[in-house]
Parts: C-alpha cells; structure tokens; sequence
C-alpha cells in the first residue's frame, strides 16, 4: 500500500484556482519531489498532506486512512519548514524531544532516541545548545533530527535548502539524501530547484500553475518530458519554431525560415502538414562548426561566456537566441557560423505537447 | 536650506550634541525625583531647600502611621488584581488579532488605545453614574474595574505588537509535532511573548499604582489608595512626610522593575 494517495484534490481560494485535480502516489521509502515554479501550488499541496490547508475536494490518505479533515496534531507526518521554525526559548535537545514527547515517548527512551538522531546528523554533544548559537547548516539539521526523530509515515520537506548559499545547498543536498537512505523514512520534497530535485529524488511530480505537467523518474521527465513546459523546466533549451511541411516513414521535415530541417519522428497522427512546430535541443547537445562545414542552420554569433571547461555561445538564427554550449573556442563575437545539433537528442513539440516519441530509446532506458 | 556652516558644525560635533542633549533631557527628568529623595530626609517640618539636617525622623513617622501603611497595602491589592486582569484581556484580546482574521480587524488597535486621550474627568464621572445605574455603587471593586479600563489600552500598546511579531509558523510546527491548541499556546507561544507581557503589564501596574482620578470619583471612604492619602495629607497640612511616600513609589516602582527582568531574560527585555 502506498503510504500516501493524493487523489483528485483540489484546492480553491476564494477565485483563485491553487490546485487542480492533482492525483500521485508515494511509496514505502522513497523519496519523491514536488518540482515546480512559484505560484505553481507545490506548497499548497505540501500544506495539505500536512493539514495546515484542507482541499476543496478531493482525498488525501496517509497509509490508507483518508486524513482529510485530521486536524495536523493528529497526522502521522512530520514537516521541515522553509523557515525551519525552530522553538527559540528551547534547547537544540528539547527541539527534537517535542514531538516525542507529545507522542508519549518516555523519559529514557526519549533521551536515548535524541542521542542517537544528533549522531545521524552529526551534531553530537550539541544537545545543550540555544538554537541562536547554531550556525544556519546547523540549524537546518536540527530542523531535519526534529521530524524525523518521531519516525512518521512521511517527513515533508518546504524547500528547507532555499536559504542555505550554493555550497551549503550542495553539501545539504547529499546529507538529505544520506540521511534519507539511512532512515529509510519516506520523504516528500517541494522545491523549484530542479537540480536539487533531480540530483536527489527517485521520482518526481512537477506541477505547473496548480495541474500535474508529468510524474515519474528522474531520468524518464529529462529524458522524456512530455510537455515543452516540463523540457523548459528541467533544463536549459532553445526551441526554434517553423511549420510542419513533409513527413516521411521516419522523419519529418520541419520549415524554419525557408530552411528546412529534417528530424528524426515515427509517429505520424500527432502532427498535420501545416502544423507549427517547435524543434526543442539543449545546448549541450547543439555544436557550431565554421559555415563551410554546413550545418543545419546559420547564425551569428552575439555572445559569448566562458564557463569553465565549455564555452557558452549565443547565437542568433532571427528568431529567439539559440545557446549552445561546446569545448571549441574558435569562435568571436560578429562571426558566422553554423548550427549542428544530436538529431537524435531533439524535441518535438506540437502545442506545447512533446510528439517526439521515441520508443526505441525508451525500452532502452528502462532495460 | 539649512546654511551649510550649520551643517558643517553638526556633522563635525553630532556625537557631542547628542549626547548633551540626551543628558540634559535625563537631568530633567531625573533632578526633581533626586530633590523629592533628599527632602525625605530634611529634618525641618516647613519645606525648605536645601535642607539644614538630615534625618530618618519621618521615615519612622511613616512607618508608625497606620493609616499610611493601610493605603500603601490597599494601593498594592487594587494594583495586582487589576495588573492580572488587565494582563489577561490584553493577552486574549492581542491573541485573536495576531491569529484571526475578521471585519474590523484594522480598527481594533486604535479603538483600544483611543480612550488615552478622553479626559480623565469626563471617564471619571461617567463610572460613578454608570456603577450607580447598574447597582453596583462605589468600593474596592469598583475601584479595581476602573483600574482596568485606565491600565488596558497602555497593556494592549505594548502587548498587541509583541504578539504579532510572533512566529506563527512556530504554531504550524507545534502543531505538527502532536501539540494540540492550549499546548500550543502554554508551551510556545507564550514564553516567546513573555518579555511582552511582562512589559506590558509593568506599565499597566506602574499606572494602577498611581492612578488617582478614577479612584477618586469610584472609591467609598474605607478604600483608600496611596495616591488619595497623599492628596489628603497635601490638602491638610504638607508634613515632609509626603516626600517619604514620593520615595515609597519610587521604590514600589523600582522593585517592579528588578522583579520583571528576574522573571524573564535581561536581554531581551532590553532588545524588545
């Protein structure tokens, strides 16, 4: 049995529509995010399996039971907020012995309990500590010992790593993922943070303005995003528009400012002759050659980065900019130059739905 | 525009101007209590300054004179019963304004501290009649309700912000960790707004201790505060025992203060 069943919930405030229709599941142990924009109803949802927030409609189960209208005293979920909202007139070592406590855990036992919850998140010996003299990685560690400490069905996690700065976040990022592994306990976690969310989640949900956009692993929504929202989302990508012209058996020749590009499609009723057609490919799957070379298309360089071991391009095609991201750096701003991209490695999208499927590099993936 | 000399003039010596005025406004409040102490102590009956001898002849007057010693019990009694009351209902009332919302909502603030600034008198005459009409007359416990509707909107001031600079996510996360709604309120919410509260319901005594226009209109014979005995000795004959009691409030005043920052942190009484 999943451990929690989100089933049709909707929420309305007054006339704003916060979710719509959302249904996921989570199971034993695993550890699933929220992925999804501000203003998406990533929170709301969180805030609902939580009990702070009580759907329109809809049904939320934790363990099979519907929890809908349990007041959140009575769940058995335990949350990190974004703020941490640690108790301030209590000790680090009293933090954590709230729950416990309220959960009738004795004397002993709640003191052997703490001892052992500070060596996971390694904070020994700091029991005795007022929480204003911990530093903010600390603290968000506390946060963590303090729900997870009651062994609940399902820890849920409000974007917690938000305020930390870039290498905090990285390192948080895999002590969550340890301490998660560690305790085997369940965690669901919102964020907008895709790498974050990709680099520490067995699956994911991303939502988009309060509707489900796609569920599933990690590698499955990178690799297959359903939607162009979801490709945008979960990574850099240039998408360059033109018209559907000619299909054959296994490609399709898409006009692009009287250039025609031909990709790789083997589905032939999702797209009409005369369809517009957005080709979507991630920098780092795009290359510039010299225009002798040929190359799919042409442009101009107006920008470019150094990012470390590649060179970030910005090139224009007279549409949007196009970024390809490469190791050559033979290139200067003002030169002409060619586009070649992994044909293979392209987006399809025929109204924002992603047409590209490809079944062959499916199998592979789950093989 | 300001000549820019002046300005010059500032910028070069604020630390110093500043800090002469910040003395002179300290001497100005401070030197007329400094004279009342010293006269305490002046061992002539006429008022006179400064004193030839000093002397603890009337802090042994003070002492021996019953009547003085009843007031100063009788001003402590009205002063705790109506701080507590105060304290509570400012507390409930500041509660429902951080954590609820309903129509009016705004208002509430001003509509509980307004009342500062309707003359005493006016308030003063409107309890007799009103007290006289619902039979309740005049005493002690008139006495105390008055104190409470002079001392609530002073509580409210100070205790309403405290109360919404509390966390409310904390509520969430208590709540979370299996606290039901008392828990919540006993166990965290309140020690976060102690300093607050405790403010608040120091000033609220500070101000009960001294009230004398309400008291005046709403006590009966047998209910005599500090404040009314010290009137009456005035309007009598000014023995210097009147600057004893001066000094009494003082000390009822500073102990207040000593007892409040016991109760709660030092520090964060200063920093709220």
């Amino acid at each position: 049995m999943s451990v929690l069943q989100v089933e049709n919930v909707r929420k309305e405030y007054d006339d704003v529509l916060a979710v719509e229709d959302a249904s996921f599941a989570v199971e034993d142990g695993e550890f699933v995010s929220i992925l999804g924009p501000s203003g998406s109803g990533k929170s709301t949802m969180l805030r609902m399996v939580a009990g702070f927030e009580s759907p329109t409609s809809g049904d939320i189960r934790i363990n099979g039971e519907n929890v809908v209208g349990v007041p959140s005293f009575e769940r058995d979920t335990n949350m990190v907020f974004q703020n941490l909202a640690l108790f301030p007139h209590l000790t680090v070592a009293e933090n954590i012995a709230f729950g416990l406590k309220r959960r009738g855990v004795g004397r002993e036992e709640r003191e052997k309990r703490i001892e052992d919850i500070l060596e996971v998140v390694e904070l020994s010996g700091y029991g005795d500590r007022d929480i204003d003299q911990m530093s903010g990685g600390e603290q968000q560690r506390i946060a963590l010992a303090r729900a997870i400490v009651n062994e609940p069905s399902i820890i849920l996690l409000d974007e917690p790593l938000a305020s930390l700065d870039r290498k905090l976040r990285q390192h948080m990022k895999f002590e969550l993922q340890r301490i998660q592994e560690e305790t085997g306990i369940t965690f669901l976690y919102v964020t907008h943070d895709q790498e974050v969310a990709m680099s520490i989640s067995d699956r994911m949900v991303i939502l988009n303005e309060g509707s489900i956009e796609q569920k599933g692993s990690v590698q499955d929504i990178y690799d297959r995003p359903e939607t162009r929202f979801v490709a945008q989302f979960m990574g850099d990508l240039n998408a360059v528009t033109g018209t559907a012209v000619d299909q054959s058996e296994n490609t399709i020749e898409v006009e692009i400012d009287e250039t025609a590009v031909t990709v790789p499609y083997d589905d032939t009723s999702a797209v009409s002759d005369g369809d517009t057609i957005d080709i979507g490919v991630r920098p780092s799957h795009a290359d510039l050659v010299p225009p002798s070379n040929g190359g799919i298309m042409s442009g101009t360089v107006t920008n470019h980065i150094y990012a470390g071991d590649e060179m970030v391009y910005t090139v224009d095609i007279g549409q949007e900019v196009f970024q390809v991201e490469t190791e050559t750096d033979s290139f200067e701003i003002g030169d002409t130059v060619a586009l070649t991209w992994d044909a293979e490695q392209t987006f399809l999208f025929n109204g924002g739905q992603n047409v590209s499927v490809r079944d062959e590099h499916a199998v592979q993936l789950e093989g | 525009m300001i000549p820019n000399t002046i300005e010059r003039f500032v910028d070069r010596r604020g630390r110093t101007i500043g800090l002469g005025l910040m003395w002179v406004v300290i001497a100005l409040l401070w030197i007329p209590i400094g004279i009342v102490t010293l006269m305490s102590f002046a061992a002539d009956r006429a008022l006179a300054f400064p004193p030839d001898e000093l002397t603890l002849h009337w802090y042994r007057e003070f002492l021996q004179n019953d009547a003085a010693i009843d007031a100063v019990f009788t001003s402590l009694q009205v002063s705790v019963i109506a701080t507590l009351i105060t304290v509570v209902l400012a507390t409930i009332l500041s509660y429902a304004i951080a954590k609820y919302e309903f129509p009016g909502k705004g208002m509430i603030q001003l509509v509980v501290t307004l009342p500062i600034i309707v003359p005493l008198v006016v308030v003063g005459v409107a309890m007799v009649l009103f007290f006289g009409v619902i039979n309740v007359g005049t005493g002690f416990w008139s006495v105390v309700i008055a104190h409470v509707v002079r001392t609530i909107p002073f509580a409210a001031l100070i205790i309403i912000p405290t109360m919404l600079r509390f966390d409310e996510t904390l509520e969430e996360a208590a709540k979370d960790l299996g606290a039901d709604e008392l828990d919540v309120f006993v166990n965290v919410r309140l020690p976060n707004i102690l300093p607050g509260i405790v403010a608040g319901g120091l000033l609220a005594f500070t101000i009960s201790f001294n009230e004398f226009v309400y008291t005046y209109f709403v006590r009966d014979t047998r209910t005599e505060t500090l404040p009314i005995y010290l009137w009456n000795q005035i309007r009598f004959e000014a023995s210097p025992e009147v600057n004893v009691i001066s000094v009494v409030f003082l000390l009822v005043a500073i102990g207040m203060i000593l007892l409040a920052l016991a109760i709660t942190n030092v520090q964060r009484i200063t920093m709220r």
